[in-house]
């Protein structure tokens, strides 16, 4: 034969032989496989470990020995560890000041910034930036994704072993998800309840001197911090159960942390009992938040937040597990019938030990972060912005808009048949006026002020006449978010709340007849360098307004055709 | 290399590589297992807990798990299958020499797992324990996994206050961690075949040592059958006969009640007891893996054995324990009486 088809015939029956490998394999060559892996397995592991290592820092809270760990988790310093770690700090003589011991041996003056009692966390925050050396730092995983059984890692310094800082490693497997350890007196004295709510169950050693530090994933992502374990009489000693504080209840607080407050977990003002493999509402006052929401006793709780609840035990679990003030879709069953109620969950009680107050200055830079950020996001400034789309009102009729903006002015027009315009409102700072006709149900004032703090706050600035502060945490469509709220003089104020990456997703304010107003943003989309809400519902007294769908937008369009006066005899 | 052998190699690459290190090594195990353990509630007693946990072994409702304190004196057993229901488990099998006890609860297709074949374990090999320690698990929830490897395959010389008694067959002994609830629980391998039932975590303060182990699932195989057959169990030693006597001609305390514990008395220099290794104070604790509370139940037990045998005694010296074969002889023959 030929070369090449000597070849083509090898080549055509290796397809054949190839799954062969798996089954003509001796016993031998399956040993060295299976070695083969582990050896990777261990070679990947230990590139973990020195790649995360660097964030895992040590806390003294005192000038005494003693103390926990923590764990650096972004570039501007901060580091997440449990309150009960830093409690000390916060009665002693410097206040609120801790040290934190870098892996190498290097100490740093570190702050604390929140605190979290009933969920054991508190933020503490180092000097990064210019002038020191820049702080490696470990990235927040998804803690929801894990399963029973996952590896994951613990590094910290257990028993203080460390005196260069750099910390222990221990292996062990999620043994357990969502579990709810309800008071700990050992942690935190007789003072308040340390709530430990959805919390990781591993068998990864974990020992006093771990609390405070981060569990990783195989990723080299935090999913927990490490806070807790069960004893038996030899006193407290790993015995193969820890626990930690998810990452996912880490980053609903993270906000409220990083705004200098101590944080309040929910409660739903009332009790809840298992009653024939339902949960369902026992006693109740008469301004519970139940009740506000519509709900009374004996309705039987299906779903919380959108999951789905089976005990009275997963209903306390995940209550507590967000903060207070969120509101919450709640779907219940009452008399056969399913309905949905939307409870804004109120504080549970705590008794601080030691007061604790934000820091202005703190404050300040954090806000003027957040507002770079949205700055950023929102691209370099534009001269005109035009989209068309539809929107639709109470009466559900869609009707085709088109809304133009420039700097300090917004048009927003219905148009009728064949596209032509009909009426509308035109907004400027200096006055608003109507554009032909036509009502879209919004008060001009009421838009101006709109205009000016939507305008301030996405181009990462304090609006004009009102001042703007970091206020902690919320939530918009799914996303924790910053709350930016500002005041007007005259006392208006309207709260924003913007996204990680800087996105404006929401404001909220009191509309001049005092109902409580909403503008959700969602849908971005990317058009040309700026990101875009392609979907704006304004909420007035809890009733849907007005839904304004984006099809189409663009960035520096000419303004031709565009109203510069208010038309002759306009108002 | 030639052209040709180049190519094949690029051909069977994907196969000679190793593949990247896995998140999570016992998925299938666990999601394989997990539906099949139970969680169990009894009486309080004592220290032992009141709870404990069980592997369905047939789907109609037969659960396995081991004797305990809490089942035998409880009035009632409810058991907490994984997807939350409760029932309550009837005992329907003992077996004293292995610590097991079978269960039935009124239910159908429930997730079961069948007993595997411990024989073929390595020293060595990935173990994960499926059960309930500390009750962390309520309801519906999930019960806890943790994972160790199979240490060794021994004979456990058991601290005297196993309430189960000694084990006398090979147990699985496991660096897996254990603890109060997970008792009874399911030990799988990586396959997820179920190779042991959870035993009692043994610790010794004094020489600071915890021993972990599982009953290996071939010793159990046998039991789970005839329960489930309903055969008989064996039956437990019929008095003897009238007119013979059995004893083991230890002479007890018992002046002050027969309902005092069975401490020695005076044991005479040459005597049979002395023979056989008894001492003064010696504190009786138990005749053939029977206990003995106090030495009225001494002398129903020893109306029991079968002159011309052994019996083996565990008795407590000091804080030593100390386990001798005393051989049973008959006094009606031997013209003695007390």
């Amino acid at each position: 034969m030929s070369r090449p088809v000597w070849h083509r015939v090898v080549l055509v029956s290796s397809f054949f032989l190839l799954p062969c490998p798996f089954f003509l394999r001796a016993a031998e060559d399956d040993l060295e496989s299976a070695r083969a892996r582990v050896r990777a397995a261990e070679g990947a592991r230990v590139d973990l470990v020195r790649r995360v290592e660097p964030s895992v820092v040590v806390i003294f809270p005192t000038e005494q020995p003693g103390g926990g760990s923590g764990v650096l988790i972004s570039p501007d310093g901060y580091v997440l560890t449990n309150y009960h770690v830093i409690l000390e700090a916060l009665a002693g003589a410097s206040v609120r000041k801790v040290r934190v011991g870098l892996p190498g041996g290097t100490i740093r003056e570190g702050t604390v910034v929140g605190v979290d009692p009933v969920g054991d966390l508190a933020l503490v925050r180092v000097k990064a930036g210019a002038g020191v050396p820049p702080c490696p730092w470990a990235r927040l995983g998804d803690s929801e994704a894990l399963r029973v059984g996952d590896w994951t890692l613990a590094m910290g310094n257990p028993f203080l072993l460390a005196s260069d800082f750099r910390p222990t490693v221990t292996l062990g497997v999620v043994s357990g998800l969502h579990r709810y350890l309800p008071g700990s007196p050992v942690l935190d004295g007789n003072q308040q309840s340390l709530t430990y709510a959805d919390a990781i169950q591993m068998d990864t050693s974990v020992n006093p001197g771990n609390s405070g530090g981060p569990l990783f994933n195989l990723a080299g992502e935090v999913v927990g911090v490490n806070g807790r374990i069960s004893t038996r009489e030899r006193g407290r000693m790993n015995i193969g159960v820890g626990f930690a504080i998810p990452t996912s209840l880490v980053r609903r607080f993270l906000p409220d942390l990083r705004a200098g407050k101590i944080c309040r977990h929910g409660s739903l003002g009332a009790t809840v009992r298992d009653e024939e493999g339902a949960v369902v509402i026992g006693e109740t006052y008469v301004d519970s938040p139940v009740k506000k929401a519509g709900m009374r006793l004996g309705d039987a709780i299906l779903s919380f937040d959108g999951v789905s609840i089976r005990s009275q035990n997963e209903m306390l679990n995940l209550v507590v597990s967000r903060p207070a003030g969120w509101e919450v879709p709640v779907r219940y069953r009452r008399d056969g019938k399913e309905q949905v109620a939307l409870v804004v969950l109120e504080a549970v009680e705590v008794k601080e030990r030691y007061s604790f107050l934000a820091d202005p200055e703190h404050l300040k830079w954090e806000r003027d972060r957040i507002l770079a950020r949205a700055g950023a996001s929102a691209g370099p400034a534009w001269k005109s912005f035009e989209a068309s789309g539809t929107a639709s009102g109470r009466d559900g009729k869609a009707v085709p808009v088109r809304i133009r903006r420039v700097p300090g002015r917004v048009a927003v027009e219905t148009l009728g048949e064949n596209g032509a315009p009909g009426g509308g409102y035109g907004v400027s700072r200096m006055d608003a006026w109507p554009l032909r006709g036509g009502d879209l149900g919004a008060r001009a004032d009421d838009l101006i002020e709109d205009l000016l703090a939507l305008e301030a706050i996405e181009a990462g600035r304090e609006p004009k006449g009102g001042t703007a502060v970091f206020s902690g945490g919320g939530r918009s469509q799914g996303e924790v978010a910053d709350a930016i709220e500002i005041s007007f003089e005259g006392g208006r104020r309207r709260l924003a709340l913007l996204s990680g990456e800087g996105r404006l997703l929401e404001e909220r304010y009191e509309s001049h007849a005092g109902l409580p107003v909403r503008i959700r943003r969602g849908d971005f989309r990317k058009v040309g360098d700026r990101e875009v809400p392609f979907r704006i519902e304004t909420e007035a007294g809890g009733v849907l307004l007005r839904r304004i769908i984006v099809e189409k937008a663009a960035f520096d369009v000419p303004t031709e055709g565009w109203p510069t006066e208010p038309p002759k005899g306009a108002p | 290399m030639s052209r040709a052998g180049r190519r094949l190699l690029l051909l069977w690459a994907p196969f000679l590589l190793a593949p990247p290190a896995r998140a999570n090594d016992f998925r299938a195990a666990i999601d394989g297992a997990m539906p099949a353990v139970v969680k169990l509630f009894g009486a309080k007693g004592g220290r032992v807990a009141g709870y404990a946990s069980g592997v369905v072994v047939r789907s109609d409702g037969w659960i396995l798990t081991l004797s305990s304190v809490m089942f035998t004196e409880a009035p009632r057993i409810t058991a907490v299958l994984a997807d939350g229901r409760e029932l309550t488990a009837e005992i329907k099998r003992r077996d004293p020499s292995l610590g097991a006890l079978l269960l039935k609860v009124k239910a159908r297709d429930l997730p079961a797992l069948p007993l595997g074949e411990s024989g073929r374990m390595r020293i060595g090999s990935w173990v994960v324990l499926l059960g309930n320690p500390f009750k962390l698990a309520n309801g519906a929830e999930s019960s806890s996994a943790t994972v160790g490897v199979l240490s060794a395959v021994s004979g456990l010389d058991a601290p005297r206050d196993a309430p189960e008694g000694e084990i006398r067959i090979p147990v699985l002994l496991l660096d897996a961690p254990n603890n109060p609830g997970a008792y009874g629980g399911a030990v799988v391998n990586l396959d997820g075949e179920l190779v042991g039932i959870e035993g009692r975590l043994f610790t010794s303060p004094r020489t600071n040592t915890e021993v972990s182990y599982a009953v290996p699932s071939d010793a159990l195989k046998a039991f789970v059958e005839d329960g489930i057959a309903g055969k008989p169990e064996p039956v437990a030693r019929a008095p003897a006969p009238p007119g013979v006597l059995p004893s083991l001609q230890i002479p007890l305390f018992d002046a002050v009640s027969e309902r005092a514990a069975a401490y020695v008395d005076e044991v005479p220099a040459g005597s049979a007891s002395d023979g056989a290794g008894i001492r003064e104070n010696d504190l009786v604790l138990e005749v053939d893996g029977q206990k003995v509370k106090d030495c009225a139940e001494f002398r129903e037990i020893e109306k029991r054995l079968v002159p011309g045998e052994k019996a083996r005694v565990t008795l407590k010296r000091g804080d030593q324990i100390v386990r001798l074969d005393i051989p049973i002889v008959d006094l009606a023959k031997k013209g003695e009486s007390r």
